[in-house]
């Protein structure tokens, strides 16, 4: 299965590393190519060098190959357009977003690509943690 | 009419101050804090709000709900995008309008519902190579996305549509005259109108039909 990831940030370089292990032929894309530095010196995917919402530049990284696209940046803004780019010029068909505002998830849940938001993930894992830890200092106390 | 403008660059800001100067409600917002406060100076406090505006939480305190349109203006694509599909979708802005800095992305905003862009990149570029082309048709506006032109023809004396009715001139489909400046006087032209010399004819006209109304009105291309 081919996969384009597009942003190579601690998320995008750490799911490419994975993918990558369980034998998936990896294309991550990033504007700034100090960024694959992360991936580490035995990254067995490929690399590219320009903006994901380029559709010349999702041409080079294999997108009419693609089965699933992964667009991770640290903008909002280039994963939605990136994703609908690889939706409209592409076709590929499972389409996974990265989002910070949670509320950008309702406006866009109808074109088709699935929405994670890291920060609503986030807020969860702190509030179980915060209510185990209150839990804890009841017992003690 | 109230209307948001994102981005508060040099297009954002002369956008802002033309619109103010109509009477027109604006609001323009900045994420960058230091640009926010020279917009604020020059625009006042309640022209500028300090904020994300590819945040929907930005646009809702903005008061996108009741805006009449909103111009996204950054100078990224993306940005702008997103920020009028949320304008649209969400806020249902009736007018939305986008800068798009990249011309080759245009198509794509229009695929993506967003209809309304306008590409300064696009739009330079057709005047230079309008004006390489065809120099003695000078182009004063580019209409609907680049596909119609407001064109300006100084007649000379030798040209053969002097003393001719317009009527009578045989100009080509898609193109009408709208003005004539006869001295300091600017007529609306019709049928009857006689064009004579120094005469300074506007003229609509679909793109690249620019040199069949030159040979109108200047006679065949001479090789100078």
């Amino acid at each position: 299965m081919h996969v384009i990831v597009v942003g190579c940030g601690m998320l995008g370089s750490m799911l490419a590393r994975r993918l990558t292990d369980a034998g998936e032929d990896v294309t991550v894309v990033d504007y700034n190519p100090t960024a694959f530095r992360r991936l580490g010196d035995d990254f067995r995917g490929h690399t590219i060098s320009g903006t994901g919402i380029d559709t010349e530049v999702l041409a080079r990284a294999g997108a009419r190959e693609c089965s699933l696209f992964i667009a991770t940046t640290g903008s909002d803004a280039t994963n939605l357009m990136a994703a609908q780019v690889a939706k409209l010029q592409f076709g590929i068909e499972n389409v996974l977003v990265r989002i910070y505002e949670p509320a950008k998830a309702g406006v866009f849940a109808a074109d088709g690509f699935s929405l994670i938001c890291t920060t609503s993930l986030a807020v969860e894992a702190f509030a179980e943690a915060i209510a185990r830890a209150k839990e804890d200092s009841q017992c003690t106390s | 009419m109230y209307v948001i403008v994102v981005g508060g660059g040099k297009v954002g800001y002369h956008l802002a101050s033309t619109l103010v100067a109509e009477q027109h409600e604006v609001l323009v917002i900045e994420r960058d804090a230091a640009r926010y406060e020279g917009l604020r100076r020059l625009l006042g406090d309640d022209a500028c709000f300090l904020g994300d505006g590819s945040e929907l939480h930005t646009l809702e305190m903005a008061g996108a709900a009741r805006a009449d349109a909103l111009v996204a203006v950054s100078g990224k694509d993306e940005t702008n995008l997103v920020i009028c599909q949320i304008a649209q979708r969400y806020f249902h802005v009736p007018r939305v309008v986008s800068r798009v800095n990249n011309p080759k992305n245009e198509e794509i905003f229009g695929k993506l519902g967003i209809t309304a862009t306008i590409s300064s990149t696009r739009i330079i570029y057709s005047l230079v190579v309008q004006e390489v082309e065809t120099a003695e048709v000078t182009p004063v506006a580019l209409l609907k996305r680049g596909n119609l032109a407001l064109v300006e023809i100084a007649l000379e004396g030798s040209s053969p549509a002097v003393g001719v009715r317009v009527r009578d001139l045989d100009l080509p489909d898609e193109c009408v005259l709208v003005g004539i400046v006869q001295g300091d006087d600017v007529l609306v032209p019709h049928g009857n109108t006689t064009l004579h010399k120094n005469d300074l004819v506007l003229a609509l006209v679909r793109r690249g039909k620019e040199s069949l109304l030159e040979q109108v009105l200047h006679g065949p291309a001479q090789n100078a």
